[in-house]
Protein backbone atom coordinates (compact mmCIF):
# COMPACT_ATOMS: atom_id res chain seq x y z
CA UNK A 1 0.00 0.00 0.00
CA UNK A 2 1.36 3.44 -0.84
CA UNK A 3 1.72 6.16 1.77
CA UNK A 4 -1.44 7.98 0.71
CA UNK A 5 -3.45 4.77 0.93
CA UNK A 6 -2.06 3.95 4.38
CA UNK A 7 -2.75 7.49 5.59
CA UNK A 8 -6.33 7.32 4.27
CA UNK A 9 -7.00 4.05 6.10
CA UNK A 10 -5.45 5.40 9.32
CA UNK A 11 -7.52 8.55 8.95
CA UNK A 12 -10.71 6.52 8.44
CA UNK A 13 -9.98 4.31 11.45
CA UNK A 14 -9.37 7.43 13.57
CA UNK A 15 -12.59 8.93 12.26
CA UNK A 16 -14.52 5.78 13.20
CA UNK A 17 -12.99 5.84 16.69
CA UNK A 18 -13.72 9.55 17.15
CA UNK A 19 -17.33 9.11 15.95
CA UNK A 20 -17.78 6.12 18.22
CA UNK A 21 -16.34 8.04 21.17
CA UNK A 22 -18.58 11.04 20.49
CA UNK A 23 -21.75 8.92 20.23
CA UNK A 24 -20.73 6.79 23.18
CA UNK A 25 -20.51 9.84 25.45
CA UNK A 26 -24.12 10.74 24.71
CA UNK A 27 -25.50 7.23 24.45
CA UNK A 28 -27.34 5.84 27.46
CA UNK A 29 -27.79 2.11 27.43
CA UNK A 30 -31.15 1.71 29.16
CA UNK A 31 -30.87 -1.93 30.17
CA UNK A 32 -29.39 -3.64 33.21
CA UNK A 33 -26.19 -5.54 32.39
CA UNK A 34 -26.15 -9.22 31.49
CA UNK A 35 -24.79 -10.33 34.88
CA UNK A 36 -28.00 -9.19 36.60
CA UNK A 37 -30.19 -11.56 34.59
CA UNK A 38 -32.02 -14.33 36.41
CA UNK A 39 -29.69 -17.25 35.74
CA UNK A 40 -30.84 -19.74 38.36
CA UNK A 41 -34.50 -20.14 37.39
CA UNK A 42 -34.06 -23.76 36.36
CA UNK A 43 -33.54 -24.59 40.07
CA UNK A 44 -37.20 -23.79 40.66
CA UNK A 45 -38.24 -26.53 38.28
CA UNK A 46 -35.69 -29.20 39.06
CA UNK A 47 -38.38 -31.60 40.32
CA UNK A 48 -40.41 -31.34 37.17
CA UNK A 49 -40.27 -33.71 34.26
CA UNK A 50 -39.05 -32.32 30.94
CA UNK A 51 -42.51 -32.35 29.33
CA UNK A 52 -43.90 -30.34 32.22
CA UNK A 53 -41.40 -27.48 32.14
CA UNK A 54 -42.63 -24.01 31.20
CA UNK A 55 -41.25 -22.62 27.96
CA UNK A 56 -37.71 -21.31 28.49
CA UNK A 57 -37.43 -22.61 32.05
CA UNK A 58 -33.65 -22.66 31.68
CA UNK A 59 -33.86 -18.84 31.70
CA UNK A 60 -30.58 -16.93 32.01
CA UNK A 61 -28.39 -19.03 29.76
CA UNK A 62 -30.97 -18.97 27.00
CA UNK A 63 -31.71 -15.29 27.64
CA UNK A 64 -28.03 -14.52 27.24
CA UNK A 65 -28.11 -15.73 23.63
CA UNK A 66 -30.97 -13.30 23.01
CA UNK A 67 -28.80 -10.46 24.32
CA UNK A 68 -25.95 -11.54 22.05
CA UNK A 69 -28.23 -11.18 19.05
CA UNK A 70 -29.49 -7.78 20.23
CA UNK A 71 -32.96 -9.13 20.93
CA UNK A 72 -33.72 -8.25 24.53
CA UNK A 73 -37.32 -7.31 23.86
CA UNK A 74 -38.08 -10.50 22.00
CA UNK A 75 -36.33 -12.56 24.70
CA UNK A 76 -38.45 -10.76 27.31
CA UNK A 77 -41.54 -11.64 25.26
CA UNK A 78 -40.60 -15.33 25.29
CA UNK A 79 -39.95 -15.09 29.04
CA UNK A 80 -43.38 -13.46 29.43
CA UNK A 81 -45.06 -16.28 27.51
CA UNK A 82 -43.39 -18.66 29.96
CA UNK A 83 -44.89 -16.68 32.88
CA UNK A 84 -48.32 -16.95 31.29
CA UNK A 85 -47.77 -20.61 30.67
CA UNK A 86 -46.73 -21.12 34.30
CA UNK A 87 -49.33 -19.01 36.02
CA UNK A 88 -51.90 -18.86 33.26
CA UNK A 89 -53.95 -15.75 32.88
CA UNK A 90 -56.21 -17.15 35.55
CA UNK A 91 -57.44 -15.01 38.31
CA UNK A 92 -57.74 -17.74 40.93
CA UNK A 93 -60.33 -15.98 43.00
CA UNK A 94 -62.46 -15.41 39.92
CA UNK A 95 -63.11 -19.01 39.16
CA UNK A 96 -64.01 -21.51 41.83
CA UNK A 97 -63.87 -24.31 39.29
CA UNK A 98 -60.25 -23.53 38.60
CA UNK A 99 -59.44 -23.38 42.29
CA UNK A 100 -60.84 -26.85 42.83
CA UNK A 101 -58.73 -28.29 40.03
CA UNK A 102 -55.95 -30.59 41.03
CA UNK A 103 -53.46 -28.15 39.63
CA UNK A 104 -49.85 -29.04 40.23
CA UNK A 105 -48.77 -25.54 41.15
CA UNK A 106 -51.79 -24.45 43.19
CA UNK A 107 -50.45 -26.31 46.22
CA UNK A 108 -47.08 -24.64 45.87
CA UNK A 109 -48.77 -21.30 45.32
CA UNK A 110 -46.74 -20.52 42.19
CA UNK A 111 -43.53 -20.32 44.16
CA UNK A 112 -41.40 -19.26 41.18
CA UNK A 113 -43.71 -16.50 40.01
CA UNK A 114 -41.76 -13.55 41.45
CA UNK A 115 -38.50 -14.82 40.02
CA UNK A 116 -40.10 -15.42 36.64
CA UNK A 117 -41.50 -11.89 36.53
CA UNK A 118 -38.16 -10.43 37.61
CA UNK A 119 -36.57 -12.40 34.79
CA UNK A 120 -38.88 -10.65 32.31
CA UNK A 121 -38.40 -7.13 33.66
CA UNK A 122 -34.64 -7.53 33.98
CA UNK A 123 -34.55 -8.37 30.30
CA UNK A 124 -36.80 -5.45 29.42
CA UNK A 125 -37.37 -2.92 32.22
CA UNK A 126 -39.93 -1.12 30.03
CA UNK A 127 -42.25 -4.14 29.93
CA UNK A 128 -44.85 -2.36 32.07
CA UNK A 129 -47.58 -4.97 31.76
CA UNK A 130 -45.27 -7.58 33.25
CA UNK A 131 -44.85 -5.47 36.41
CA UNK A 132 -48.55 -4.65 36.67
CA UNK A 133 -49.96 -8.10 35.97
CA UNK A 134 -47.24 -9.81 38.00
CA UNK A 135 -47.57 -7.61 41.06
CA UNK A 136 -51.38 -7.74 40.81
CA UNK A 137 -51.32 -11.53 40.76
CA UNK A 138 -48.89 -11.73 43.67
CA UNK A 139 -50.58 -9.15 45.86
CA UNK A 140 -54.27 -9.77 45.24
CA UNK A 141 -54.54 -13.37 44.03
CA UNK A 142 -51.72 -15.11 45.86
CA UNK A 143 -51.64 -12.83 48.90
CA UNK A 144 -47.90 -12.20 48.72
CA UNK A 145 -47.78 -8.40 48.81
CA UNK A 146 -44.09 -8.28 49.86
CA UNK A 147 -43.07 -10.00 46.65
CA UNK A 148 -45.35 -7.72 44.63
CA UNK A 149 -43.78 -4.66 46.26
CA UNK A 150 -40.33 -6.01 45.44
CA UNK A 151 -41.23 -6.20 41.76
CA UNK A 152 -42.78 -2.73 41.77
CA UNK A 153 -39.80 -1.37 43.70
CA UNK A 154 -37.53 -2.66 40.95
CA UNK A 155 -39.82 -0.97 38.44
CA UNK A 156 -39.64 2.38 40.25
CA UNK A 157 -35.84 2.11 40.31
CA UNK A 158 -35.60 1.28 36.62
CA UNK A 159 -38.38 3.50 35.31
CA UNK A 160 -38.89 6.30 37.83
CA UNK A 161 -41.09 8.31 35.45
CA UNK A 162 -43.70 5.59 35.04
CA UNK A 163 -46.01 6.78 37.80
CA UNK A 164 -48.53 3.92 37.60
CA UNK A 165 -46.14 1.79 39.64
CA UNK A 166 -46.77 4.14 42.56
CA UNK A 167 -50.51 3.75 42.12
CA UNK A 168 -50.17 -0.01 42.45
CA UNK A 169 -47.76 0.30 45.36
CA UNK A 170 -50.32 2.48 47.12
CA UNK A 171 -53.11 -0.05 46.53
CA UNK A 172 -50.96 -2.91 47.83
CA UNK A 173 -49.88 -0.96 50.92
CA UNK A 174 -53.51 -0.13 51.70
CA UNK A 175 -54.35 -3.82 51.35
CA UNK A 176 -51.55 -4.74 53.75
CA UNK A 177 -52.84 -2.24 56.28
CA UNK A 178 -56.43 -3.39 55.87
CA UNK A 179 -57.51 -0.02 54.45
CA UNK A 180 -59.72 -1.55 51.79
CA UNK A 181 -61.71 1.57 50.89
CA UNK A 182 -58.53 3.43 50.02
CA UNK A 183 -57.25 0.38 48.14
CA UNK A 184 -60.45 0.25 46.08
CA UNK A 185 -60.11 3.95 45.32
CA UNK A 186 -56.64 3.40 43.86
CA UNK A 187 -57.72 0.33 41.89
CA UNK A 188 -60.60 2.39 40.46
CA UNK A 189 -58.03 4.95 39.31
CA UNK A 190 -55.91 2.17 37.82
CA UNK A 191 -58.68 0.61 35.74
CA UNK A 192 -59.44 3.98 34.18
CA UNK A 193 -56.32 3.73 32.01
CA UNK A 194 -56.49 1.95 28.66
CA UNK A 195 -53.37 -0.12 29.34
CA UNK A 196 -54.76 -1.51 32.61
CA UNK A 197 -54.55 -5.32 32.45
CA UNK A 198 -57.87 -7.20 32.47
CA UNK A 199 -56.60 -9.11 35.51
CA UNK A 200 -56.60 -5.96 37.66
CA UNK A 201 -60.10 -5.16 36.43
CA UNK A 202 -61.28 -8.64 37.39
CA UNK A 203 -59.70 -8.24 40.85
CA UNK A 204 -61.67 -5.04 41.41
CA UNK A 205 -64.87 -6.59 40.04
CA UNK A 206 -64.52 -9.50 42.47
CA UNK A 207 -63.92 -7.15 45.41
CA UNK A 208 -67.07 -5.23 44.44
CA UNK A 209 -69.03 -8.48 44.24
CA UNK A 210 -67.79 -9.60 47.67
CA UNK A 211 -68.83 -6.24 49.10
CA UNK A 212 -72.26 -6.45 47.48
CA UNK A 213 -71.56 -3.58 45.06
CA UNK A 214 -73.11 -5.46 42.17
CA UNK A 215 -73.77 -2.46 39.90
CA UNK A 216 -70.12 -1.42 40.05
CA UNK A 217 -68.96 -5.00 39.48
CA UNK A 218 -71.28 -5.27 36.49
CA UNK A 219 -69.90 -2.09 34.95
CA UNK A 220 -66.31 -3.37 35.32
CA UNK A 221 -67.14 -6.73 33.71
CA UNK A 222 -68.94 -4.96 30.84
CA UNK A 223 -65.77 -2.90 30.34
CA UNK A 224 -63.71 -6.10 30.17
CA UNK A 225 -66.18 -7.60 27.70
CA UNK A 226 -66.19 -4.56 25.42
CA UNK A 227 -62.41 -4.16 25.30
CA UNK A 228 -61.01 -5.81 22.13
CA UNK A 229 -57.65 -6.35 23.80
CA UNK A 230 -58.98 -8.18 26.86
CA UNK A 231 -57.63 -11.65 27.37
CA UNK A 232 -60.15 -14.32 26.23
CA UNK A 233 -60.04 -15.86 29.71
CA UNK A 234 -61.34 -12.64 31.30
CA UNK A 235 -63.87 -12.22 28.53
CA UNK A 236 -65.09 -15.67 29.45
CA UNK A 237 -65.24 -14.62 33.12
CA UNK A 238 -67.13 -11.48 32.14
CA UNK A 239 -69.57 -13.49 30.05
CA UNK A 240 -70.19 -15.75 33.04
CA UNK A 241 -70.49 -12.99 35.64
CA UNK A 242 -72.59 -10.45 33.74
CA UNK A 243 -75.85 -12.51 33.75
CA UNK A 244 -75.33 -13.46 37.41
CA UNK A 245 -74.88 -9.83 38.41
CA UNK A 246 -77.82 -8.74 36.25
CA UNK A 247 -79.92 -11.35 38.00
CA UNK A 248 -78.86 -10.02 41.40
CA UNK A 249 -79.65 -6.49 40.28
CA UNK A 250 -82.95 -7.71 38.79
CA UNK A 251 -82.11 -6.14 35.40
CA UNK B 1 -19.58 6.39 -14.22
CA UNK B 2 -23.07 6.38 -12.67
CA UNK B 3 -24.36 4.55 -15.74
CA UNK B 4 -21.81 1.78 -15.15
CA UNK B 5 -22.74 1.50 -11.46
CA UNK B 6 -26.43 1.23 -12.39
CA UNK B 7 -25.72 -1.40 -15.03
CA UNK B 8 -23.65 -3.55 -12.65
CA UNK B 9 -26.29 -3.04 -9.96
CA UNK B 10 -29.08 -4.15 -12.33
CA UNK B 11 -27.10 -7.21 -13.34
CA UNK B 12 -26.57 -8.07 -9.64
CA UNK B 13 -30.27 -7.65 -8.79
CA UNK B 14 -31.29 -9.92 -11.67
CA UNK B 15 -28.67 -12.51 -10.71
CA UNK B 16 -29.87 -12.44 -7.09
CA UNK B 17 -33.51 -12.82 -8.07
CA UNK B 18 -32.53 -15.90 -10.07
CA UNK B 19 -30.67 -17.29 -7.08
CA UNK B 20 -32.70 -20.15 -5.64
CA UNK B 21 -31.37 -19.81 -2.14
CA UNK B 22 -32.30 -16.13 -2.10
CA UNK B 23 -35.85 -17.01 -3.08
CA UNK B 24 -36.01 -19.83 -0.53
CA UNK B 25 -34.90 -17.42 2.21
CA UNK B 26 -37.60 -14.92 1.21
CA UNK B 27 -40.20 -17.68 1.21
CA UNK B 28 -38.97 -18.82 4.59
CA UNK B 29 -39.28 -15.21 5.82
CA UNK B 30 -42.88 -15.07 4.73
CA UNK B 31 -43.59 -18.35 6.51
CA UNK B 32 -41.92 -17.10 9.70
CA UNK B 33 -43.98 -13.90 9.57
CA UNK B 34 -47.14 -15.90 9.09
CA UNK B 35 -46.36 -18.20 11.98
CA UNK B 36 -45.48 -15.21 14.20
CA UNK B 37 -49.16 -14.26 14.01
CA UNK B 38 -50.00 -17.64 15.53
CA UNK B 39 -47.25 -17.47 18.15
CA UNK B 40 -48.30 -14.00 19.27
CA UNK B 41 -51.66 -15.43 20.40
CA UNK B 42 -49.76 -16.97 23.33
CA UNK B 43 -48.99 -13.44 24.52
CA UNK B 44 -52.69 -12.84 25.30
CA UNK B 45 -53.03 -9.11 26.05
CA UNK B 46 -49.52 -8.53 24.69
CA UNK B 47 -50.31 -9.91 21.24
CA UNK B 48 -49.44 -6.72 19.37
CA UNK B 49 -46.14 -6.30 21.21
CA UNK B 50 -45.10 -9.91 20.62
CA UNK B 51 -46.17 -9.86 16.98
CA UNK B 52 -44.28 -6.62 16.46
CA UNK B 53 -41.07 -7.78 18.17
CA UNK B 54 -41.12 -11.17 16.54
CA UNK B 55 -41.81 -9.73 13.11
CA UNK B 56 -39.13 -7.04 13.31
CA UNK B 57 -36.56 -9.52 14.62
CA UNK B 58 -37.47 -12.07 11.92
CA UNK B 59 -37.17 -9.47 9.17
CA UNK B 60 -33.78 -8.38 10.50
CA UNK B 61 -32.38 -11.88 10.97
CA UNK B 62 -33.61 -13.13 7.60
CA UNK B 63 -32.25 -10.04 5.89
CA UNK B 64 -28.96 -10.59 7.73
CA UNK B 65 -28.73 -14.20 6.57
CA UNK B 66 -29.65 -13.27 3.02
CA UNK B 67 -27.24 -10.36 2.77
CA UNK B 68 -24.29 -12.16 4.37
CA UNK B 69 -24.88 -15.19 2.18
CA UNK B 70 -25.01 -13.06 -0.95
CA UNK B 71 -22.11 -10.83 0.07
CA UNK B 72 -19.64 -13.55 0.90
CA UNK B 73 -20.42 -15.25 -2.42
CA UNK B 74 -20.49 -12.05 -4.42
CA UNK B 75 -16.88 -11.76 -5.48
CA UNK B 76 -15.59 -15.21 -4.53
CA UNK B 77 -17.96 -16.96 -6.91
CA UNK B 78 -17.08 -14.63 -9.78
CA UNK B 79 -13.38 -15.17 -9.20
CA UNK B 80 -13.86 -18.93 -9.15
CA UNK B 81 -16.00 -18.97 -12.28
CA UNK B 82 -13.68 -16.39 -13.88
CA UNK B 83 -16.64 -14.26 -15.02
CA UNK B 84 -15.05 -11.31 -13.27
CA UNK B 85 -12.49 -11.08 -16.11
CA UNK B 86 -15.25 -10.31 -18.59
CA UNK B 87 -16.30 -7.26 -16.61
CA UNK B 88 -12.95 -5.93 -15.47
CA UNK B 89 -11.43 -6.20 -18.93
CA UNK B 90 -14.18 -3.95 -20.32
CA UNK B 91 -12.74 -0.80 -18.84
CA UNK B 92 -14.79 -1.03 -15.65
CA UNK B 93 -12.68 0.38 -12.82
CA UNK B 94 -12.48 -1.86 -9.75
CA UNK B 95 -14.12 0.69 -7.38
CA UNK B 96 -17.07 1.09 -9.79
CA UNK B 97 -17.45 -2.65 -10.04
CA UNK B 98 -17.43 -3.06 -6.25
CA UNK B 99 -19.87 -0.18 -5.64
CA UNK B 100 -22.20 -1.54 -8.32
CA UNK B 101 -22.16 -5.04 -6.86
CA UNK B 102 -22.73 -3.77 -3.31
CA UNK B 103 -25.55 -1.47 -4.43
CA UNK B 104 -27.17 -4.23 -6.45
CA UNK B 105 -27.05 -6.73 -3.60
CA UNK B 106 -28.40 -4.20 -1.12
CA UNK B 107 -31.20 -3.25 -3.52
CA UNK B 108 -32.36 -6.85 -3.88
CA UNK B 109 -32.14 -7.47 -0.13
CA UNK B 110 -33.97 -4.23 0.68
CA UNK B 111 -36.69 -5.12 -1.82
CA UNK B 112 -37.20 -8.43 -0.04
CA UNK B 113 -37.21 -6.68 3.35
CA UNK B 114 -39.81 -4.15 2.18
CA UNK B 115 -42.06 -6.99 0.97
CA UNK B 116 -41.71 -8.66 4.40
CA UNK B 117 -42.42 -5.33 6.13
CA UNK B 118 -45.58 -4.82 4.06
CA UNK B 119 -46.84 -8.29 4.98
CA UNK B 120 -45.95 -7.81 8.62
CA UNK B 121 -47.65 -4.39 8.79
CA UNK B 122 -50.76 -5.94 7.25
CA UNK B 123 -50.75 -8.66 9.91
CA UNK B 124 -50.44 -6.01 12.60
CA UNK B 125 -53.32 -3.98 11.18
CA UNK B 126 -55.46 -7.12 11.05
CA UNK B 127 -54.70 -7.66 14.76
CA UNK B 128 -55.91 -4.15 15.57
CA UNK B 129 -52.64 -2.23 15.60
CA UNK B 130 -53.08 1.47 16.42
CA UNK B 131 -50.86 4.57 16.21
CA UNK B 132 -50.60 4.54 20.01
CA UNK B 133 -48.92 1.13 19.82
CA UNK B 134 -45.67 2.71 18.62
CA UNK B 135 -46.26 2.95 14.88
CA UNK B 136 -43.53 5.56 14.42
CA UNK B 137 -41.05 3.46 16.42
CA UNK B 138 -41.95 0.43 14.34
CA UNK B 139 -41.03 2.08 11.06
CA UNK B 140 -37.98 3.72 12.63
CA UNK B 141 -36.85 0.30 13.86
CA UNK B 142 -37.14 -1.08 10.36
CA UNK B 143 -35.18 1.84 8.93
CA UNK B 144 -32.42 1.44 11.53
CA UNK B 145 -32.34 -2.33 10.96
CA UNK B 146 -31.67 -1.63 7.31
CA UNK B 147 -28.80 0.64 8.33
CA UNK B 148 -27.40 -2.29 10.31
CA UNK B 149 -27.74 -4.42 7.19
CA UNK B 150 -25.83 -1.81 5.18
CA UNK B 151 -23.05 -1.82 7.75
CA UNK B 152 -22.81 -5.61 8.00
CA UNK B 153 -22.86 -5.87 4.18
CA UNK B 154 -19.80 -3.66 3.91
CA UNK B 155 -18.10 -5.77 6.58
CA UNK B 156 -19.13 -9.01 4.85
CA UNK B 157 -17.69 -7.71 1.61
CA UNK B 158 -14.42 -6.91 3.36
CA UNK B 159 -14.26 -10.35 5.01
CA UNK B 160 -15.07 -12.10 1.73
CA UNK B 161 -12.04 -10.46 0.16
CA UNK B 162 -9.94 -10.89 3.27
CA UNK B 163 -10.42 -14.66 3.44
CA UNK B 164 -10.53 -17.01 0.51
CA UNK B 165 -13.33 -19.15 1.93
CA UNK B 166 -17.01 -18.25 1.99
CA UNK B 167 -17.56 -20.13 5.24
CA UNK B 168 -14.72 -18.34 7.03
CA UNK B 169 -15.93 -14.93 5.89
CA UNK B 170 -19.47 -15.81 6.96
CA UNK B 171 -18.18 -16.82 10.42
CA UNK B 172 -16.21 -13.55 10.71
CA UNK B 173 -19.25 -11.53 9.67
CA UNK B 174 -21.54 -13.29 12.11
CA UNK B 175 -18.97 -12.89 14.89
CA UNK B 176 -18.88 -9.14 14.27
CA UNK B 177 -22.67 -9.02 14.25
CA UNK B 178 -22.77 -10.61 17.71
CA UNK B 179 -19.84 -8.53 18.97
CA UNK B 180 -21.53 -5.36 17.75
CA UNK B 181 -24.66 -6.16 19.72
CA UNK B 182 -22.65 -7.12 22.77
CA UNK B 183 -20.58 -3.91 22.65
CA UNK B 184 -22.38 -2.25 25.58
CA UNK B 185 -21.83 -5.30 27.77
CA UNK B 186 -18.22 -5.36 26.56
CA UNK B 187 -17.87 -1.78 27.78
CA UNK B 188 -19.25 -2.85 31.15
CA UNK B 189 -16.67 -5.66 31.32
CA UNK B 190 -13.88 -3.19 30.46
CA UNK B 191 -15.00 -1.00 33.36
CA UNK B 192 -14.32 -3.93 35.68
CA UNK B 193 -10.69 -4.27 34.53
CA UNK B 194 -8.26 -3.05 37.20
CA UNK B 195 -5.05 -3.03 35.10
CA UNK B 196 -4.84 0.39 33.34
CA UNK B 197 -2.84 -0.92 30.35
CA UNK B 198 -5.29 -3.74 29.65
CA UNK B 199 -8.18 -1.34 30.14
CA UNK B 200 -6.73 1.12 27.58
CA UNK B 201 -6.13 -1.64 25.03
CA UNK B 202 -9.67 -2.96 25.43
CA UNK B 203 -11.11 0.56 25.28
CA UNK B 204 -9.40 1.04 21.90
CA UNK B 205 -10.85 -2.29 20.74
CA UNK B 206 -14.23 -1.17 22.06
CA UNK B 207 -14.08 1.98 19.93
CA UNK B 208 -13.13 0.13 16.78
CA UNK B 209 -15.69 -2.68 16.87
CA UNK B 210 -19.01 -1.98 15.13
CA UNK B 211 -21.67 -0.76 17.56
CA UNK B 212 -24.96 -2.14 16.44
CA UNK B 213 -26.63 -0.93 19.61
CA UNK B 214 -26.37 2.63 18.23
CA UNK B 215 -28.81 1.44 15.59
CA UNK B 216 -30.86 -1.01 17.60
CA UNK B 217 -34.14 0.95 17.79
CA UNK B 218 -35.96 -2.39 17.54
CA UNK B 219 -34.61 -3.32 20.95
CA UNK B 220 -34.17 0.06 22.66
CA UNK B 221 -37.73 0.97 21.67
CA UNK B 222 -39.41 3.55 23.94
CA UNK B 223 -36.15 4.41 25.67
CA UNK B 224 -35.11 6.31 22.50
CA UNK B 225 -38.50 7.99 22.22
CA UNK B 226 -37.36 11.20 23.93
CA UNK B 227 -34.19 11.55 21.81
CA UNK B 228 -35.31 10.35 18.41
CA UNK B 229 -33.67 13.03 16.20
CA UNK B 230 -30.23 12.66 17.80
CA UNK B 231 -30.57 8.84 17.79
CA UNK B 232 -31.32 8.81 14.06
CA UNK B 233 -28.62 11.36 13.16
CA UNK B 234 -25.91 9.71 15.28
CA UNK B 235 -26.82 6.21 14.10
CA UNK B 236 -26.89 7.20 10.45
CA UNK B 237 -23.61 9.11 10.73
CA UNK B 238 -21.99 6.12 12.40
CA UNK B 239 -23.28 3.79 9.67
CA UNK B 240 -21.89 6.05 6.97
CA UNK B 241 -18.47 6.45 8.56
CA UNK B 242 -18.07 2.79 9.53
CA UNK B 243 -19.53 1.56 6.25
CA UNK B 244 -17.12 3.77 4.33
CA UNK B 245 -14.18 2.40 6.32
CA UNK B 246 -15.23 -1.23 5.70
CA UNK B 247 -15.81 -0.51 2.01
CA UNK B 248 -12.42 1.24 1.69
CA UNK B 249 -10.69 -1.74 3.27
CA UNK B 250 -12.57 -4.08 0.92
CA UNK B 251 -11.60 -1.92 -2.03
CA UNK B 252 -7.97 -1.94 -0.95
CA UNK B 253 -7.97 -5.76 -0.82
CA UNK B 254 -9.81 -5.96 -4.12
CA UNK B 255 -7.29 -3.67 -5.81
CA UNK B 256 -4.48 -5.85 -4.52
CA UNK B 257 -6.00 -8.97 -6.05
CA UNK B 258 -4.51 -9.98 -9.36
CA UNK B 259 -6.81 -11.27 -12.05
Amino acid sequence: MNLAGKSSIIFLISLVMATSLWINRQFTFPYPHFNTLVFDLSQEFKNRTSYNLPLGASAGYRDFSGILMGMRRLTADVAWISVLQYYGSHDLSADAEFESHDHEESAQNFRALKKMILRVVKLDPTFYSAYLIGSGALAFNLDRPEEALEILGYGVKQQPLYWKFRLYIGAILYKQQGQFDEMIQLLEDAIGYPDCPAMVKSILANIYTKRGLYAKALSVWIGVMENDRSDPWYKYQAKKNIPLLKEKLKL
Amino acid sequence: MLRKIIDIGKYTVIANLRNRLFLVLILFGLLVLGSSALLSILGQEQQIRILMDLGLASIEVLTLFTVTFLMVQLILEEIESKTIYLILTRAVPKPIYLIGRLAGTLTSVYLAAIIMLAIHSTLLFIKGWKVADGMNLYYLSFFMSMEKIFLISALALFFSLFSSSGVVSWIFTFFFWVLGHFAMEFKYLIEQIKNPISATVFKAIYLIIPHFQYLNARDLWISVGDRLPSFIVQGSLYTLVYGFLAFSLALYLFKKKEF
